[in-house]
């Protein structure tokens, strides 16, 4: 119960740092808050015997796909920073290569 | 005494990410986010699920976290903020009726369980997980050299 409810709340301050970000580096921080309110939102999957297994199998799922997003959204903020020497936001929003 | 506990370390976590937003600096902000995703895998532990106690540790605060930390201390820009504190209240509020309709509503049947033997037998799924964690990693880096070199 308290667990959902914290969820719930880190996801809502997840959010409130994603729109107020001026960096990406922000993005990147709002992204794991969020991935942890994920992680507390599974907690009740633990209690039910017939879901224990489920719940296991999403959590090592969720752990590792999201750890593999952040990873490459790591590369890009690196990949951005030696393209155009800055991480502000405003960056993000010019549209891809040009090719 | 379980829900005292576990309030608190809600509230902890709770209070973190509140840091985490209203800290300007981009190396203190990844830093509270760290203190957060400790609190989330002390909850895990808390109740005795380990092996998701162990994977957050290991993976999400052990390898992603202290990445992020080190890239925000190397991009460590202080951001000017700029909210309305009208729309905020508002937010606010929804947040809380959600979280704590939420939390009332929300079904626990028993007492928790552990069941990643059932999920893995052997080991052999999670170490492919990880090679494959592992390659994605070498290939970004990979990927920076050849564009270094070029």
């Amino acid at each position: 119960m308290i667990e959902t409810a914290a969820s719930l709340g880190l996801l809502a301050l997840g959010y409130l740092i994603a729109v107020s970000a001026k960096d990406v580096i922000r993005i990147l921080i709002a992204l794991e808050l969020m991935f942890s309110a994920v992680f507390l939102s599974l907690i009740p999957f633990f209690t039910n015997p017939s879901l224990v297994v489920e719940g296991n199998a999403i959590a090592i799922l969720t752990v590792f796909t999201s750890a593999g997003e952040l990873l490459i959204l790591i590369s890009a903020i690196i990949f951005l920073d030696k393209k155009f020497r800055t991480t502000a936001i405003e960056i993000t929003d010019m549209g891809g290569d040009v090719l | 005494m379980d829900a005292v506990v576990v309030t608190v370390l809600s509230l902890v976590a709770i209070l973190f990410a509140v840091a985490a937003w209203a800290s300007r600096d981009n190396f203190y902000s990844a830093i509270y986010m760290s203190a957060v995703m400790l609190t989330v895998g002390g909850i895990y532990a808390f109740h005795g699920i380990y092996s998701v106690f162990i994977l957050i540790a290991f993976v999400f605060i052990g390898a992603i976290g202290i990445m992020t930390v080190a890239l925000a201390a190397t991009y460590r820009s202080i951001n000017p903020r700029k909210i309305s504190e009208n729309w905020l209240v508002v937010v606010e509020i929804i947040a809380i009726v959600v979280a704590v309709t939420a939390g009332i509503n929300t079904f626990m049947v028993g007492n928790f369980t552990d069941a990643f033997d059932k999920v893995l037998p052997d080991y052999l799924t999670l170490i492919a997980f990880l090679i494959v964690l592992t390659t994605l990693l070498m290939l970004s880096a990979i990927s920076m050299l050849r564009r270094d070199s070029a």
